[in-house]
């Protein structure tokens, strides 16, 4: 009975979990009393695009099964994108797949090189190989791995045009699947994703400004909901009450929980729950999950 | 398309249309496969026709007059205009109406394939479902003895591509016409769910002699969902150099992805190539995706800045920082067109101004606008006196300037030169709301209802309460352009409705009130366009950035006259 008073968030597509969805009402008079939620509560806020996304630290320790608040949740706000074969070594256009994030390798590699160019130059080649040649059976278990790799590869080849020395360097330090400045590069990849993602279900039912709401809670996570209140009459221009805040806060929050689950989930070759739930924690991605139920 | 194409012999440019794909295993030019597409190979109306590959209509039935190819059911064709991969496109006669109509017609080979007839059939509908002036008009969709065809309105004059190529200087004016009619025709467009995906030159046709702009070639639409149901999931589709950074990503679209390409369009017609052109199509997408286009104004410095900026905001990467839709685009259009007006009414009084030391009789100025029928005017005669005199003085004046400038007290002069040659940049601070506590704001109008041709004016105070000079706002953010602002919201009592009613009133360091003083000062409401309706008002003291400060609710009502 305990996941009566939960919210669900479906990491790995489980057919079944409607079954679980229940008790809005018991839920949302638990919650109502609760802050708004403030996503990743942050060590640190860089501007994206003019969006302020939020980091947490990568040494932050797991919180696998800790359940703490109930949340409010409806038919609606439990997003299914139910495509476990829509994974990353089986899209039918690896290329594009890969198009997703390469604005965060090109800032990647520029930084790591110090070269715009170069770091045109080597994800040209990855992106042409990859319409060419697809993955090439890789045995990669994620697309960040297989992507490290080919980064290492084609700095390597491009070497001999680069300062050697700074190359092999950075090389060294920070080409591997676990290197900090990857896994934040990567981070950044996966939640600018979910925010844009957020951003489109706002813009196709304007009346539910799931976004503004969820972006508006981030940036200012101190914020009381009357601020919040009018800081989305200003972006969205429409006026809503402390409590359809309250429920709207609630909703983006399973949401984007769901968007970066379902994107996390199709970046690793083993989508089971354990897996996607070692990805979530290796990339420091756990405040987005907190006091949600994390169903298999 | 639909289309009679230009007299001039040109060279035939592909549409390089791309499927980034594994299952094709290569980025496919689909002008080169003749895949599911149907690029449009002019033909010249007169000469010969193009030199692509032997036409052979085989669908055609024979002719019955001499002046015809051919029949398919009750048109007669009469030419061809253009020709693809897919099928070709002719002009032809609709018997029963006794019309001109411009017929596309599909290959046999393509019209086997079912993703390929579904295509077709899905233009068809698109087209048919937008009718507006902006969109050229479809007249029937069908398919004779298997050959599917499309019978549309026949147009006269040029697609844009070509005018562009033609090196058309195109005026302010007719950017701003062209801009608004195809956001028109968007907008109709995405009322009916549908997004174009391939908006470019060569699919905006200028009819001539009105130039008015339509909107050509739906073949790549989707209506009723962000999905292509006839492309690979995550597939790239459209012309490179046009594609939105969402559809160089492969990701769902929706409408604001059109408007995105409506302003690289715009910028090539500005500038005369898109903002960002690249020799491959990895390249071109990831340009499409991280690149920032190069600034207009840097490109073209005679161009208004409020169009300029406009393009810009049309071409930013995230399609939340565009305009919402293709109606809020247009009245985004009205305001740049007006504002562009206002400065250059602003400038035309700037340089036509007297330089009223002369107060006698007022000369005619020497600037003319291009034909306005003005004559040139005469340069008034000075007599011989006058001319002696004003020798006179500007010698003084050297003399004078050249012994000053050789002054060692010079001390204005090496000021002024060491102010331009270290100019340092202005010091903006950011404004948090904590640090602007000491300033509030209340209402002091008594007269909460008003009648409604009439404008509102509420009255209010500012009070600068700060107790010291080092925690008054004024001087704190001196060098500020704005301190604080105040927003006015209206909302109809029950409704979620927000209207911004009025502009923010912004305070500058020098207009806000000293410490402890109070100012007043209005905000005006127009009323004509509200509803008489008892209304929630908010004044809403904000920072700069839109932090609230201070917010006072007050009912106001609104009464017909």
């Amino acid at each position: 009975m305990e996941s009566l008073s939960r919210g669900l968030i479906n990491l790995s597509h489980s057919p079944n979990h409607k079954a679980r969805l229940i008790n809005k009402q018991k839920a949302f008079n638990h919650h109502k009393n609760s802050k708004p939620f403030a996503l990743l509560p942050l060590d640190t806020n860089i501007e994206l695009g003019g969006l302020a996304l939020a980091h947490c630290r990568l040494t932050k320790p797991p919180i696998l099964a800790v359940l703490k608040a109930p949340i409010i949740m409806n038919q609606e706000s439990c997003i299914r994108f139910n495509r476990p074969e829509y994974r990353w070594d089986t899209a039918e256009s690896p290329a594009s797949f890969v198009l997703r994030y390469v604005c965060n390798l090109r800032r990647f590699i520029s930084e790591g090189l110090g070269s715009k160019d170069y770091s045109n130059a080597i994800l040209q080649t990855i992106i042409q190989r990859l319409v060419n040649e697809g993955y090439q059976q890789t045995t990669s278990p994620r697309l960040r791995d297989y992507l490290i790799l080919s980064i290492k590869n084609q700095t390597l080849s491009h070497c001999s045009a680069l300062n050697e020395s700074e190359a092999f360097q950075w090389i060294e330090s920070e080409l591997h699947a676990n290197a900090t400045a990857w896994l934040r590069c990567w981070r950044d990849g996966l939640l600018e994703r979910a925010w844009r993602s957020l951003e489109r279900l706002e813009h196709t039912n304007p009346n539910s400004p799931i976004y503004s709401v969820f972006h508006a809670s981030s940036a200012k996570p101190s914020a009381a909901l009357s601020m919040l209140g009018v800081e989305v009459a200003t972006t969205a221009g429409l006026k809503l009450n402390e409590s359809e805040i309250r429920t709207l806060l609630n909703e983006a929050r399973i949401r984007f929980a769901q968007l970066l689950a379902d994107e996390i989930s199709e970046t690793i070759s083993d989508c089971s729950r354990d897996s996607v739930l070692e990805e979530i924690r290796i990339l420091g991605l756990n405040r987005a999950f907190e006091n949600l139920d994390r169903t298999s | 398309m639909l289309t009679k194409m230009p007299r001039t012999n040109h060279s035939w440019q592909p549409r390089t249309k791309i499927i980034l794909s594994r299952k094709h295993d290569r980025i496919e030019h689909v002008c080169q496969d003749k895949r599911l597409y149907l690029p449009i190979i002019p033909s010249t109306r007169q000469g010969m026709p193009m030199p692509v590959e032997p036409s052979t209509f085989e669908f055609l039935e024979p002719a019955q007059t001499s002046d015809e190819l051919g029949r398919i059911g009750p048109y007669s064709v009469l030419e061809l205009i253009g020709e693809g991969g897919m099928g070709a496109v002719f002009r032809a006669r609709d018997n029963r109406l006794k019309r001109n109509v411009a017929l596309k017609t599909m290959r046999k080979k393509w019209a086997n394939s079912a993703v390929g007839r579904k295509r077709f059939v899905e233009e068809a509908r698109s087209m048919a479902a937008v009718q507006h002036d902006n969109v050229a008009t479809v007249f029937e969709v069908g398919v004779h003895e298997g050959t599917p065809f499309l019978a549309m309105e026949m147009l006269e004059g040029k697609p844009l591509n070509q005018l562009i190529k033609e090196n058309q200087r195109f005026s302010q004016d007719e950017i701003f016409r062209l801009a608004m009619e195809v956001t028109s025709g968007l907008a109709a467009a995405h009322q009916r769910g549908i997004i174009h995906r391939d908006i470019k030159p060569a699919n905006i046709w200028i009819e001539s002699p009105s130039g008015r702009a339509k909107i050509l070639d739906f073949g790549l639409a989707i209506a009723g969902g962000h999905f292509d149901r006839f492309s690979h999931r995550g597939s790239v589709l459209g012309s490179p150099a046009y594609l939105s950074p969402e559809q160089s990503r492969g990701e769902p679209l929706d409408d604001r992805s059109d408007l995105y390409s409506l302003g690289v369009v715009l910028y090539q017609v500005c500038a005369g190539k898109p903002p960002l052109l690249c020799k491959t199509v990895p390249e071109q997408l990831i340009a499409n995706i991280c690149e920032a286009p190069v600034s207009l104004q840097s490109l073209k410095p005679d161009l208004p800045s409020p169009l300029c900026d406009l393009i810009h905001q049309l071409l930013e990467k995230e399609p939340r920082n565009r305009p919402k839709t293709a109606t809020s685009l247009a009245k985004r259009i009205l305001e740049s067109r007006e504002l562009c007006e206002r400065q250059s009414n602003a400038a035309l009084q700037i340089v036509t101004k007297e330089p009223s030391i002369n107060t006698e009789s007022p000369k005619p100025t020497t600037t003319t606008t291009l034909g306005s029928g003005l004559e040139k005017p005469t340069k008034p005669k000075k007599s011989l006196s006058q001319l002696y005199v004003t020798i006179t003085i500007t010698a003084l004046l050297i003399f004078i300037f050249i012994l000053w400038n050789r002054s060692e007290e010079r001390i204005a002069s090496e000021l002024v030169k060491e102010t331009t040659n270290t100019v340092e940049p202005k010091k903006i601070l950011r404004v948090s709301p904590q640090s602007v506590k000491p300033l509030t704001i209340d209402l002091i109008s008594e007269e909460l209802s008003f009648q409604i041709p009439n404008a509102a004016i509420f009255s209010l105070s500012i009070k600068n309460g700060s107790k010291s000079r080092k925690e008054d706002p004024k001087n704190l953010f001196a060098s500020n352009d704005t301190v604080v602002q105040v927003t006015t919201l209206l909302s109809p009592t029950g409704s979620n409705e927000i209207i911004r009613p009025a502009f923010a009133v912004k305070f500058s360091p020098k207009r806000l009130p000293s410490q402890g003083k109070i100012e007043k000062f209005n905000i005006q409401i127009l009323t004509n366009d509200l509803k008489p309706d008892t209304y929630n008002l908010i004044f809403e003291l904000q920072t700069p950035n839109g932090e609230s400060i201070q917010r006072i609710d007050q009912p106001f009502t609104l009464t017909e006259p």
